[in-house]
C-alpha cells in the first residue's frame, strides 16, 4: 500500500522554507533576494549590482523558466506536493469552526504574503516598519486579501482557471502523468463523498481523466473513510503505487527541463552584465 | 603660544585653502562645458571617463571637468589642456545635485548656462547634444529664435 498523499511532508517543508529564506542573511546579503531598495540581485550570499529593469528581467525569466521546468518534470504534482493552496485546503478540512478557520487561514495567508514581499525588500525592515503603511506593507495587505480569498472562496477554481501554472500544464500531454484513478465501479455505493470533498466544482473522478485535477489526494482519503466500515480499501488509488512522483514521466521532458534550466542560468548571467547598468549607487561601493 | 597655534593651524589649513574648490564660475567661457561627477570603481563611470577623455583630446571647443567623489584622483588618466580634475567629498557634491548614484553629468552651453542633466551615461545622446551646441543650435537641434526665418511674419508685412 502506497503512502497516503494527504499532508505530504513536502508541503510543510516548502512552506517553511519559503518563509525562512528571506530571513537568512550573511553580512547583510541575503540567500535569495531581488533587492529593489539597494539595487542588487542577491543569490547564495553573493550580491551583484543590478538596476531595476535588470531585476525585472531576471524575475520574469526565472518565473517563466521555473513554470516550464516544473511543468516538464513534475507537472501537476507540484500542486499536490508543493503548492500552499493544497496546504490551505487541508487546513479547511481539519477545522470545522468557521471563525477559527477564517483566522487561521488569514494568518496563513499573511505569512505567505509577507514572505513573498520580503523577497523584494528586507524582511527585517518590513517587519519593523510594517505599521507605517509604506508601499511594501500595502502590497502585503493586498496580497493577504488575495490569498485569503483564494484559499477560502475560490479554492481550486483558481487552480483550474486562473493559475499561470495551469496554463502550461493544460497544453502539455498530461493523461499519463496523473495518477489518481477510480478502478472498481461495482463496489461503489454512490455516496459521492469524493465529489463533495473535491476542491474543484463539478469534478467527478469516477468519470475518468480530468485535466483540472490538482493531485491533492483528498478523494482517496474520503473514499477510504467510507470503505473502512465495509472492510475494504479505497476505490480511488494511485496508478503507480511503487513509483515516486519524479519517476513516472518521459525522458524527453527531463531533457527539455535540463536544457531550459541551463538557458535560464545563461540568461541571468547575460542580464547581470555591467554593460546593462544605468548608474552605480554609493551603497554598493563595497561590491567592487 | 597663540602664535604657535595660529602657525600650526595655517600649516594644516593651507591645503584646504589653496586647493581651489570646484565652482560653476570657474568654468571656461566660450566653450561647451561638460561637468561629470564620477568615481573610479563604477563600471559605467569608467566608460564615461574614457569617452570624455577622448572628447577633450579631440575637440578644443569642449572643456571637460571630472569630479571624483570621495576619492583621490587616479594617476593613470591622460591629461590635456581641455581637462580639469578635482576630487570632492560627497556632501559637497550633493549641493550640485548628486543624490544616491553616479555618474551625474551636467552640460553647459557657451554662455555657461545649464542645458541638460543626465543621471546615466548615454553616448549617443551626449554626442548629439554636444554637436547641436557646437553649431549654435538649441539642445533639440532647432535654430535660436533670432535666426529663424518666420515666413508668416514676412508675408504679412
Amino acid at each position: 500500500m502506497a503512502k497516503k498523499q494527504i499532508l505530504a511532508p513536502s508541503l510543510l517543508i516548502t512552506y517553511f522554507l519559503y518563509i525562512l529564506l528571506p530571513w537568512l542573511t550573511l553580512n547583510n546579503v541575503h540567500f535569495l533576494m531581488f533587492n529593489f531598495e539597494f539595487h542588487r540581485f542577491e543569490l547564495l550570499f553573493i550580491a551583484f549590482e543590478a538596476s531595476t529593469h535588470q531585476l525585472i528581467y531576471i524575475i520574469l525569466s526565472l518565473f517563466i523558466g521555473l513554470l516550464l521546468v516544473l511543468n516538464l518534470t513534475i507537472s501537476r504534482f507540484y500542486c499536490g506536493y508543493f503548492c500552499p493552496t493544497s496546504l490551505a485546503s487541508i487546513i479547511t478540512l481539519k477545522l470545522k469552526n468557521p471563525f477559527v478557520l477564517f483566522f487561521t487561514i488569514l494568518l496563513f495567508a499573511f505569512a505567505f504574503a509577507f514572505s513573498t514581499i520580503s523577497y523584494f525588500t528586507s524582511a527585517k525592515d518590513l517587519f519593523v516598519n510594517f505599521l507605517k503603511f509604506d508601499t511594501a506593507s500595502i502590497f502585503v495587505s493586498i496580497l493577504t486579501t488575495l490569498f485569503t480569498s483564494i484559499f477560502l472562496l475560490f479554492r481550486a477554481w483558481y487552480c483550474s482557471i486562473l493559475c499561470p501554472y495551469f496554463f502550461i500544464s493544460a497544453i502539455l500531454p498530461q493523461e499519463e502523468k496523473q495518477t489518481f484513478e477510480f478502478f472498481d465501479k461495482d463496489s461503489c455505493i454512490d455516496c459521492n463523498k469524493c465529489v463533495k470533498i473535491c476542491p474543484i466544482d463539478d469534478l467527478d473522478i469516477k468519470n475518468g481523466f480530468d485535466m483540472r485535477c490538482v493531485q491533492c489526494g483528498l478523494c482517496e482519503v474520503a473514499c477510504e473513510s467510507v470503505m473502512e466500515k465495509r472492510n475494504k480499501t479505497s476505490l480511488i488509488v494511485k496508478k503507480f503505487k511503487d513509483r515516486n512522483i519524479f519517476k513516472s514521466f518521459s525522458k524527453n521532458g527531463y531533457f527539455l527541463a535540463i536544457v531550459i534550466s541551463i538557458l535560464i542560468i545563461v540568461l541571468i548571467i547575460y542580464i547581470l552584465d555591467s554593460s546593462f547598468l544605468d548608474n552605480c549607487y554609493f551603497i554598493n561601493r563595497s561590491l567592487y | 603660544m597663540r602664535i604657535a597655534k595660529i602657525i600650526f593651524l595655517i600649516l594644516i589649513l593651507k591645503g584646504v585653502v589653496l586647493a581651489t574648490p570646484f565652482s560653476i564660475k570657474s568654468l571656461k567661457n566660450n566653450n561647451i562645458n561638460i561637468v561629470a561627477f564620477v568615481t573610479s570603481w563604477c563600471p559605467v563611470c569608467q566608460k564615461l571617463n574614457n569617452h570624455l577623455l577622448k572628447l577633450s583630446n579631440k575637440d578644443s571647443e569642449i572643456f571637460v571637468t571630472l569630479l571624483f567623489i570621495d576619492e583621490k584622483i587616479p594617476n593613470n588618466l591622460q591629461r590635456s589642456n581641455n581637462l580639469k580634475l578635482f576630487s570632492i567629498p560627497l556632501l559637497e557634491a550633493k549641493k550640485f545635485g548628486v543624490d544616491k548614484s553616479v555618474p551625474y553629468i551636467l552640460i553647459f552651453d557657451k554662455k555657461r548656462e545649464i542645458v541638460k542633466k543626465y543621471h546615466t551615461f548615454n553616448r549617443i545622446l551626449i554626442d548629439k547634444l554636444v554637436n547641436n551646441l557646437k553649431n549654435n543650435l538649441y539642445e533639440n537641434g532647432t535654430l535660436p529664435p533670432e535666426k529663424r526665418i518666420d515666413l508668416w511674419q514676412k508675408n504679412r508685412f
